[in-house]
């Protein structure tokens, strides 16, 4: 969810007009297995990193201003968002058991019939606690991943400041990504509100929010021509 | 005073004060911050390395990951960024994650799953430093705990065998390389002339890269284009670790070498690199097979 988020962002901060389908074989369709992915003519294209480079190769970048330095800086803050705040999603969804058993399983699994459902989540469940433990975040405690997200808050917050985007005027793929992150985590329903309540501790990290919801989701809402459950699955920060 | 700290890790060679990429970041960042610490190495004897490396022990606190340890090191007032900006701290968690997701795999690769590097370099080295039956098991251990964090973390589709994701971290890690050469410029440091930890991180990975002598070497090729970086690692090591040529523990484990050729253990590399006959690297394969 966070990535789609962050896709669209980027798409239409790029001008790209884009229409948001929902398929329960998504992940099959995808050419690396995962979403969202676009489908342009006859190509297919999955993930933030190629999407990007797709769209650069047709001729909209976002980030041709910069200079190297501020190119770099960029792709260090991406990382840090993909190492923190994606891993701490991930974390939250499938290795806290209260949220896999009462929220991820039973909306990872609803398209499926018994018991389907329930083997594919928890297929997915390993997979992820696996990778987990890999890279040593199976022995943290929730408190020690909410601290992350916290410290990882607080330098997006930093690095922030006062600007209305990452490289002031101008939003990024920086700013498509943070804000695909943050806005997933202010708006999904969890057993806890810690997680948002975190990102809600810095003040100009939900305004950052609130101006791209604005100026890139809001006058697309009634273009957009997705199914009814896409509709009624659209959340706003402005409720 | 504070209470003395002690520091567990792995030892060095090729010049470094350690070959793990953790243990050099805690290190340098205990010389950067002016932190007094004792440096055991782990060598062959029956206390062994239990689970992670490296390990701080004060007093009775044990503790044991680089960023917990670097904590703990702040706490005891040993800073080494007092002076940075808000937004400097920001960008060192930045890079350090850009590290950590982008040249890690590829230095762990090198390390730990390239073939000939592992065997050839790797666990001779590291087993001759844990004791036996354990240095039958450890290394082997180790390996597999690298290959399988590579494969986890990069190796999902559209990457399907081991050469593409190989081929894919290694393009990652030159690009990280090169992200990082354009940050450093011609500045002395990351953050101006004083270093802090992101410099400890930075000299952490690259210097096992840039010192290591392996037979695949296309990290270290890629990393020996970009001279501020290589310059940036010889300018920590002779400024805050003072390892040269004329080092005395050197000049004794040069001493050892003659003693202990015969041993697959210590293939004679040092003595190579030393001998002014050319070719040196290379007839070092030959001199480890002879008996």
């Amino acid at each position: 969810m966070p990535k789609s988020q962050a896709i669209q962002a980027f798409l239409q901060m790029c001008n790209l007009p884009v229409r948001v389908v929902c398929r329960a074989n998504a992940e099959y369709m995808s050419p690396s297995g995962k979403v969202p992915f676009i489908h342009v003519g006859n190509q297919v294209v999955s993930e933030l990193g190629p999407i990007v480079q797709f769209v650069k190769a047709k001729g909209h970048s976002l980030s041709d201003g910069l200079d190297e330095v501020q190119k770099a800086e960029m792709k260090a803050y991406m990382e840090l968002v993909n190492n923190m705040l994606l891993t701490a999603e991930l974390y939250l969804q499938w290795c806290d058991d209260v949220t896999v058993e009462e929220i991820t399983h039973p909306r990872y699994g609803s398209p499926y019939p018994w018991p389907l459902n329930r083997i594919l989540a928890y297929q997915k469940q390993w997979e992820i606690r696996r990778k987990m433990k890999a890279i040593g975040w199976a022995g943290k405690s929730l408190e020690q991943v909410l601290e992350d997200v916290d410290q990882c808050c607080q330098a997006l917050s930093q690095r922030l400041g006062t600007q209305p985007y990452f490289f002031n005027k101008q939003p990024t793929e920086l700013d498509a990504l943070v804000f695909g992150h943050l806005f997933t985590i202010l708006t999904t329903q969890l057993t806890t509100d810690e997680l948002s309540e975190k990102v809600k501790n810095y003040g100009n990290l939900t305004a950052f929010c609130r101006r791209i919801e604005q100026q890139y989701f809001e006058g697309h809402d009634k273009d957009n021509s997705g199914t009814a459950a896409a509709r009624s699955a659209k959340r706003s920060l402005l409720r | 005073m504070a209470a003395p700290m002690e520091l567990s890790c792995w030892g060095g060679d090729w010049g470094l004060p350690s070959l793990h990429p953790e243990s050099l970041t805690v290190m340098a960042y205990a010389k950067f911050s002016g932190a007094p610490l004792t440096v055991n190495t782990i060598n062959n004897s029956w206390r062994t390395p239990k689970g992670d490396v490296p390990v701080l022990i004060s007093e009775d606190t044990v503790i044991s990951q680089p960023a917990k340890i670097l904590n703990f090191l702040r706490k005891q007032k040993y800073n080494a960024d007092y002076e940075l900006s808000a937004k400097q701290g920001a960008d060192t968690l930045a890079y350090i994650a850009l590290l950590e997701e982008k040249l890690l795999p590829a230095l762990l690769h090198t390390f730990w799953v390239e073939a000939e590097n592992y065997c050839s370099v790797t666990k001779p080295w590291f087993a001759s430093r844990i004791p036996f039956p354990l240095s039958l098991y450890l290394p082997g251990k180790m390996s597999r705990e690298a290959l399988n964090r590579i494969l986890l973390t990069k190796g999902g589709p559209p990457l399907y065998s081991l050469t593409e994701v190989e081929a894919q971290i290694y393009r990652d890690a030159k690009e990280c390389l090169n992200l990082l050469s354009k940050r450093l410029g011609t500045s002395q440091f990351f953050f101006g002339n004083t270093p802090t930890t992101l410099d400890a991180f930075v000299f952490g990975f690259l210097a096992p890269v840039y010192k290591v002598c392996f037979p695949r070497v296309q990290l270290q090729e890629h990393l020996k284009q970009l001279p501020n970086l290589c310059r940036f690692c010889d300018d920590i090591l002779t400024c805050y670790f003072r390892l040269t040529v004329s080092d005395p523990a050197l000049i004794i484990s040069l001493q050892m070498d003659d003693n202990l050729r015969k041993s697959p253990q210590h293939p004679p590399r040092k003595l190579t690199t030393l001998k002014l006959a050319a070719g040196g690297e290379e007839s070092s394969p030959l001199n480890r097979l002879s008996p």
